[in-house]
C-alpha cells in the first residue's frame, strides 16, 4: 500500500492545476489566489478523511470544482442583496460589486473573443459549465470528468452536448 | 445574418499559469489561525462537565428547596391542631 502523501506534496503537486482551475471558473487573480487558499485549506482539513477510493488528483479537482461553484454562487447572491439594497435607497454598492473580466492566461489578441466566450460559459448551468472547462481547458478525458463529477461517463457525454447547444443558443 | 457559433478550441488559447509565490506560506497561516479559534478538545469536554455539574447542582438545590418550603413550620401544624382559624376578621359581617 502507498504511504500518504504529506499536505505539502499533494500542494506542490496539485497547486497550479487548483489556482489555473480557480482562475477559469472565476476570471480574476485575485479570487482565484483566495480561493486556491481555501481548496488547499478543505484539502488539510479533509485530508485524514480522504479514503483513497479515487485517486488523489481527482479528489484535489473535486473540491476545488465545489469550492468554485459556492464562490460563484455566493457571488451571485450577493449581487442580487445588493440589488435589494439599492431598491432600498442605499448608495454605495462597490462592496458587491462583481469583479471584471481579468484572465492574466489570456492574450491580448484573444481577448475579446475569449471574454464573450467565457461570459456565455458563465450562463450555463453548473455541472454544464464544469463539463466544458475540464473538458477544454484543462482537457481532461470524459472518464476523468465523470470521475469528478461522480456521474457516468453517458452523463458527462450528454452535459456536453447540451452545454454545447446552449452555447450555440446564446 | 448568420450568428456566429461559439469556438471551444480558442479555450485551448488560454495559458496555464503557475501558481503565485508565498501561496503555501499564505495557506500554513490561515490553516494555523482556524486552529487557534478552534477550541481543544479537552477544553470543549471541560466546559461540557462543568455545564453539566451546574445542571445537576441546580436540579438539586430546586428539589431541596422545594422540599423545605412545601413542610409546614411547627407553629402551623399546632394552630392547625387547635382548629385556630388565622382569619382576621373576627364579626362575622
Amino acid at each position: 500500500m502507498a504511504a500518504t502523501p504529506s499536505f505539502d506534496e499533494i500542494y506542490e503537486v496539485q497547486k497550479d492545476m487548483v489556482f489555473n482551475l480557480c482562475l477559469n471558473y472565476l476570471q480574476n487573480p485575485q479570487d482565484a489566489e483566495e480561493a486556491t487558499q481555501d481548496v488547499f485549506v478543505k484539502v488539510h482539513e479533509k485530508r485524514s478523511g480522504f479514503q483513497g477510493q479515487s485517486s488523489e488528483k481527482t479528489w484535489v479537482y473535486r473540491i476545488t470544482v465545489n469550492h468554485c461553484l459556492d464562490v460563484l454562487k455566493a457571488r451571485k447572491r450577493q449581487k442580487r442583496f445588493g440589488f435589494v439594497r439599492s431598491l432600498f435607497g442605499r448608495e454605495n454598492s462597490a462592496d458587491v460589486d462583481v469583479p471584471d473580466f481579468n484572465h492574466p492566461g489570456v492574450q491580448l489578441e484573444d481577448k475579446e473573443a475569449l471574454e464573450a466566450l467565457y461570459q456565455k460559459i458563465n450562463g450555463l448551468p453548473e455541472h454544464q459549465k464544469t463539463a466544458i472547462l475540464l473538458k477544454y481547458l484543462d482537457e481532461l478525458p470524459q472518464k476523468e470528468i465523470a470521475d469528478i463529477m461522480q456521474l457516468s461517463v453517458k452523463a458527462v457525454e450528454s452535459l456536453l452536448m447540451r452545454g454545447k447547444q446552449n452555447l450555440d443558443k446564446k | 445574418m448568420m450568428k456566429q457559433q461559439p469556438n471551444l478550441e480558442l479555450l485551448k488559447k488560454v495559458k496555464k499559469l503557475e501558481a503565485p509565490p508565498f501561496l503555501l506560506t499564505r495557506i500554513n497561516a490561515k490553516i494555523k489561525a482556524i486552529q487557534v479559534e478552534q477550541l481543544p478538545s479537552s477544553w470543549k469536554w471541560a466546559g461540557a462537565l462543568a455545564f453539566g455539574l451546574m445542571f445537576c447542582l441546580n436540579i438539586f438545590g430546586l428539589k431541596t428547596g422545594h422540599q423545605t418550603t412545601s413542610n409546614h413550620s411547627g407553629v402551623e401544624t399546632l394552630a392547625d391542631g387547635l382548629q385556630m382559624s388565622n382569619f382576621n376578621q373576627l364579626y362575622h359581617e
